[in-house]
């Protein structure tokens, strides 16, 4: 059985001309880089639309990769611009993480819970729903820092700020996560009661 | 409350140093409100790195990511493999011979005597105007036109192949 290549070696294989090797780099990215174009553009068909675009920029611009950093944190970079770019263009309100009143806006969103279900959903859905009810910065770091295996450092390298600030951004989305959590979690018990 | 947080929150991602890291320990042991605090955002640290879901795009989504590669690179070749060598070469000597030609032409159009100071020409100037004579004129003219039916083609094959697309 042959052993699972890492993405240098597919990227490799790729610049020789083998493209299945970048459908295999695109099937071991695309949920990750899809649920990122997600953080941004809240939709499944604009964040499927700026994740195909991503991987189209992506393979163009391969020879342009240094191999000495992570190729995920390259691709998150292009990512990330690329959401920011499609956000520009359909000029939605990207709230920065310091923005009241963005954050006032989330948090009279309606929950749109069902209640029937409640019982059911586990504290990982109600931590989900409080992720999409963030800010787009604050959701792509916390997705960046939980599941995409990415350091401060990296993550820094990814949004093009330094650490220090993903450090305190990221002390502040995770506030605001429990806090909507909490809330949440708040409102389901009394429509329960 | 803010700076005790981030201060266990540091210790929870491990960014402190050594005796950062033993005088938290400290205070966790110490102190009831940190202990309180850090067992709180540890549970909630455990939650997120287990609950965080990723979302599954389209199930055709690589199939049309490489659909759309196949599709660009169909048309549109890298530019490593567009750009023919051969005629680049061609081009780059029609302009050293253009440029020879001309260069010949002035010089040889010169009147070296005509200065009040007598200039002594000891190099002998090829006879351009053998050079120019009717035949060398028509091979000239020949490959200048071989050249501009060369360029027409490629530039008339890309529109084609733009249209197509």
């Amino acid at each position: 059985m042959q052993s699972k290549l890492s993405d240098i070696e597919l990227i490799t294989k790729t610049m020789a001309g083998n493209q299945s090797a970048y459908a295999d780099l695109v099937k071991r990215h695309q949920r990750f880089v899809f649920t990122l174009a997600m953080r941004f553009t809240k939709s499944r068909e604009d964040a499927e639309e700026v994740a195909q675009d991503c991987f189209i920029k992506a393979y163009r611009s391969l020879d342009s990769f240094k191999k000495e950093s992570k190729f995920s944190t390259w691709l998150y970079t292009i990512v990330y611009t690329t959401a920011m770019t499609s956000l520009r263009k359909k000029r939605i309100d990207t709230a920065s993480i310091d923005d009241e009143d963005t954050h006032i806006q989330i948090e009279n969103t309606p929950s749109g819970y069902d209640v029937n279900n409640a019982e059911n959903k586990s504290r990982s859905f109600y931590l989900n729903q409080a992720i999409e009810q963030l800010s787009a910065d604050d959701a792509t770091i916390i997705t960046l820092f939980y599941k995409g295996e990415q350091s401060l450092e990296e993550i820094a390298q990814t949004l093009g700020i330094e650490a220090n600030s993903v450090k305190v951004k990221l002390f502040r989305a995770r506030q605001r996560l429990k806090e909507k959590l909490e809330r949440n979690l708040k409102h389901e018990v009394k429509e329960l009661i | 409350m803010s700076n005790m947080e981030e201060k266990l929150w540091d210790y929870i991602d491990g960014n402190l140093t050594a005796k950062e890291q033993t005088a938290i320990e400290q205070l966790i042991a110490g102190d009831e409100r940190y202990r309180q605090k850090y067992q709180e955002l540890l549970t909630f640290n455990q939650e997120m790195a287990a609950g965080v879901e990723l979302d599954e795009p389209h199930m055709a989504f690589t199939y049309n990511v490489m659909e759309a590669i196949r599709t660009e690179y169909a048309t549109q070749k890298p530019l490593k493999t567009r750009v023919n060598k051969g005629l680049m070469w061609a081009i780059g000597g029609f302009f050293i011979i253009s440029l020879t030609v001309m260069l010949g032409m002035a010089l040889g159009s010169i009147h070296w005597s005509a200065g009040s100071h007598a200039v002594s020409n000891t190099t002998p100037l090829p006879n351009f105007k053998a050079l120019l004579s009717g035949s060398t004129l028509k091979v000239f003219l020949f490959f200048d036109t071989v050249l501009l039916l060369f360029l027409a083609d490629g530039f008339m094959r890309k529109r084609l192949l733009h249209k197509q697309a």
